[in-house]
């Protein structure tokens, strides 16, 4: 369930992150137009859009990043501290643009209209290299979870950050914060009471040559796909019907955005409004969710690919938990323990906190009781045993036999609404089964490494 | 001296932790310490009128208040970043426990940091001086939820398993401590006295006798109340960590810290007493800060470094940070840092001159 949350936070800050990248490019367009030709209309745009983008990127997006730091420690702090540990001087380095980024950033919005042209340029330029610069961090440490490619061989920080997937996803990102920043120029351009009617049809016309480059987002969409593990690229494709489904909102969203770009460019008369530009914005929001969401999607059953599951157990930790039990050694009781009629259910409750609670919740979103309530027992039983080939991004099941069918148990009481009785199963032929699935099944995810 | 025992890669870790640290106490002290003076301000505006010097402290620092905020936010990221290198497990749990509590800080920063931008508009000046009142005491309320979130949390960071337990177990939403109230006091009157020092060197060149006057007293209060909230926390400390700082290396900390804010305290009665902003007391003032807080930013860690080394896995996450040290990328960052720091330089040189030269 927590999964969901920084899901929507992501997409919500990632749109906000790369509306302040592509905005630092086009107010240095702007501002070169201002110097090299003395346009005063193309000076008052920066003035007036640099503020928007002060008000929102620097508050919210600064936040909303913070918030994501934080929300991933909440979803899997196992996940965060790997991220840390391995590419802490990276993340050190993006800092410095922070730095760099809030010093010219502010530097501009508090002194530009004393300033003279060139300083200005020079002040978003740097602001434009330092917004373009996180990207590049935060993009080798993101896409490194996806695909970690020579780093699982040598552990080495460069190998894992310049992965297969670092360009195409650093230049499709790089693309789509151009379009984001003049689908935003548009509406503010429309909202700005300072221009007339010619004016705004001008700047919209400028800014709409941001969207140009958008042209290219089909290759590198497919440079993207094309350097993706291959199961991964079979969920894309059809494999995973809510990731394909995601996958065409983006791209259809991408389209429709380009398709009016097009016709805008050649159309020299055609103007967009304000309520048309806050649509186009709301279609690049549909696909920054769709984009993002295939990302999160594809990394599936892995949060770091071939490393740790994403339910923050590592690939070698399966075999022991089926040993010793993966909520043995957990210091932390259950909040409420009354409630559950039998010291069984109880270990069930435990086992969905360590190993479901994640991405799932019992009987909410994404609920295990709407998920697998209609399975028999039995069903139930092989379906957990053997998760990892029930569905192939999931993670395997990580823990004895026992555990797995108090977890079975917790199923079935809370799809039968929590009656107050509820027997313990415990025949031994039963747990025998178990085990012979679990066996049968292997500890290794269906997307496991290939053997070296 | 704590931590000199640490291998030299978690030390490395500890120093930069510790200055990345020092420089976000000092931008968030403006922010807290520029909130009460506002707030206060504006309360006192329902029943008075405000002198000119204050209405100049109080328009510098409305100004300024938003940059302050952001600055303090992005210079929050690094220590944030060093501390889960050394301190993981006891920072992911306390974030874990307090969970909605603790998220809450995001949405408040952000309400918090737009209240700010409206606070110093020109159509928030036009409304009753009751709105303008409210919004002030909102940002301060704000930002006092924020503090005492990050005090709790640290705190929830230094307590034992057991504790931990019974807190997740019983579902609590708060963690209270005999030591929340004096430490908070501590970090949010002390942020007074920094808040004093930026905002004379920003006024310097037009501050008359009264706006000295103004601004001794609230430096004045900041070191002052500080000392008297540091004696309350001192009480509320468990006895292994005043037996730590009893130590004569920890006790040297102390002392010099003592001093950093005698010297800050010297300059400005001197200062007030002349009623002159004169630069080589205020510079007397700011060099005692510059002392004193770093003590005081140690003598924090003393209290960290007390508890976590008395739990189980203490020496597990000294091994993994020392580990973690081995991975590549320091070069970068150092390249990166000076070609940055060298960068800003040259924006403030570069604006400065423009400026002055359009001035």
């Amino acid at each position: 369930m927590k999964g969901m949350v920084i899901g929507g936070l992501g997409i919500f800050h990632v749109f906000l992150a790369q509306f302040a990248i592509g905005g630092g490019m086009l107010l240095c367009y702007f501002q070169w137009r201002d110097n090299r030709y003395g346009d005063t209309l193309a000076r008052r745009f920066v003035d007036g859009y640099f503020r928007w983008l002060v008000l929102v990127s620097f508050v919210t997006g600064a936040l909303t990043g913070v918030a994501m730091w934080f929300t991933t420690i909440q979803v899997s702090p196992r996940t965060i501290g790997m991220m840390v540990d391995e590419f802490h001087w990276l993340w050190a380095t993006e800092w410095t643009f922070f730095c760099l980024e809030v010093a010219s950033g502010y530097a501009f919005y508090r002194y530009a209209k004393v300033l003279d042209g060139r300083t200005r340029l020079a002040l978003l330029v740097l602001y434009a290299i330092a917004a373009w610069m996180s990207l590049f961090w935060i993009n080798g440490i993101l896409s490194w979870q996806l695909t970690p490619g020579g780093w699982l061989d040598d552990g080495s920080v460069w190998s894992g950050f310049f992965n297969a997937t670092f360009w195409p996803s650093l230049i499709y990102r790089t693309l789509a914060s151009m379009a984001i920043a003049a689908l935003v120029a548009a509406v503010v351009v429309n909202l700005a009471p300072s221009f007339d009617q010619e004016e705004k049809l001008t700047l919209v016309r400028r800014v709409f040559w941001f969207l140009a480059p958008m042209a290219l987002m089909p290759i590198i969409g497919g440079w993207f796909l094309a350097v993706l593990p291959e199961d991964s690229r079979g969920w894309v494709m059809g494999g995973s019907i809510a990731m394909t489904l995601f996958f065409a909102l983006g791209a259809a969203s991408s389209l429709l955005i380009g398709a009016y770009a097009f016709a805008m460019l050649v159309k020299p008369r055609l103007f967009v409004n304000g309520a048309t530009a806050a649509l186009l914005c709301a279609l690049a929001f549909g696909a920054t969710a769709g984009g993002e969401f295939v990302r999160e999607g594809v990394r599936k059953p892995y949060t770091v690919r071939h490393t740790l599951y994403s339910n923050s157990i590592t690939e070698d930790e399966v075999a022991h938990f089926r040993e010793v039990g993966s909520v043995t050694n957990d210091p932390y009781p259950l909040v409420a323990p009354e409630q559950y009629p039998s010291d069984q259910l109880g270990l069930g409750a435990k086992v969905f906190r360590m190993q479901c609670g994640i991405c799932h919740t019992i009987d909410g979103a994404n609920g295990l009781v709407h998920l697998a309530g209609t399975w028999s027992v039995d069903q139930l039983r092989l379906n957990i045993a053997q998760l990892q080939h029930t569905k192939p991004f999931m993670p395997p099941f990580a823990g004895t036999p026992e555990e797995l069918e108090a977890l079975v148990q917790l199923i079935r009481w809370e799809g039968e609404h929590r009656p107050e009785q509820w027997g313990e199963t415990s025949d031994p032929a039963v747990l025998e089964g178990i085990a012979e699935y679990m066996k049968a099944a292997g500890t290794q995810s269906m997307v496991s490494r290939p053997e070296q | 001296m704590f931590a000199l025992d640490l291998p030299t890669e978690n030390l490395l870790y500890l120093v930069l932790y510790l200055v990345t640290l020092v420089l976000h106490v000092v931008a968030m002290n403006y922010v807290v310490g520029g909130a009460m003076v506002l707030a206060g301000a504006a309360v006192y505006r329902l029943v008075g009128n405000y002198c000119d010097a204050t209405r100049s402290i109080v328009a510098v620092i409305k100004d300024w208040l938003p940059l302050a905020l952001g600055v303090t936010i992005t210079l929050g990221v690094a220590p944030i970043l060093f501390v889960q290198m050394l301190y993981k497990h006891a920072f992911y749990t306390a974030n874990l426990l307090l969970f909605h509590r603790w998220m809450a800080i995001l949405p408040v920063l952000i309400v918090a940091f737009y209240l700010l931008y409206l606070q110093k508009s020109e159509w928030l000046e036009r409304r009753a001086q009751v709105v303008r009142a409210a919004v002030a005491v909102g940002v301060l309320a704000m930002f006092l939820f924020v503090a005492w979130s990050w005090s709790e949390n640290h705190l929830l960071s230094l307590a034992s398993q057991q504790q931990w337990t019974e807190h997740y177990a019983q579902g609590r939403m708060w963690y209270l401590t005999s030591e929340t109230f004096p430490r908070l006091s501590l970090w949010m009157i002390g942020s007074l006295a920094t808040l004093s020092v930026i905002v004379a060197w920003q006024l310097r060149s037009q501050a008359s006798s009264t706006t000295v006057h103004r601004l001794a007293l609230i430096g004045l209060c900041g070191a002052i109340g500080s000392v008297v909230a540091a004696g309350w926390y001192w009480l509320a400390l468990p006895g292994a960590v005043r037996t730590a700082i009893g130590e004569s290396a920890n006790l040297v900390v102390v002392i010099v810290g003592g001093l950093g804010l005698a010297a800050f305290v010297a300059a400005w009665v001197k200062m007030a007493r002349s009623g002159r902003m004169e630069a080589r007391l205020l510079w007397l003032a700011t060099v005692g800060l510059a002392i004193a807080i770093p003590c005081a930013t140690l003598l924090r860690e003393v209290r960290r470094y007390v508890a976590l080394t008395e739990v189980d896995h203490w020496q597990p996450a000294v091994a993994a940070t020392q580990e973690s040290a081995q991975f590549g990328g320091f070069g970068v960052f150092l390249l990166f840092f000076v070609a940055n720091v060298l960068v800003i330089g040259w924006i403030i040189r570069r604006v400065s001159q423009q400026v002055k030269h359009a001035s």
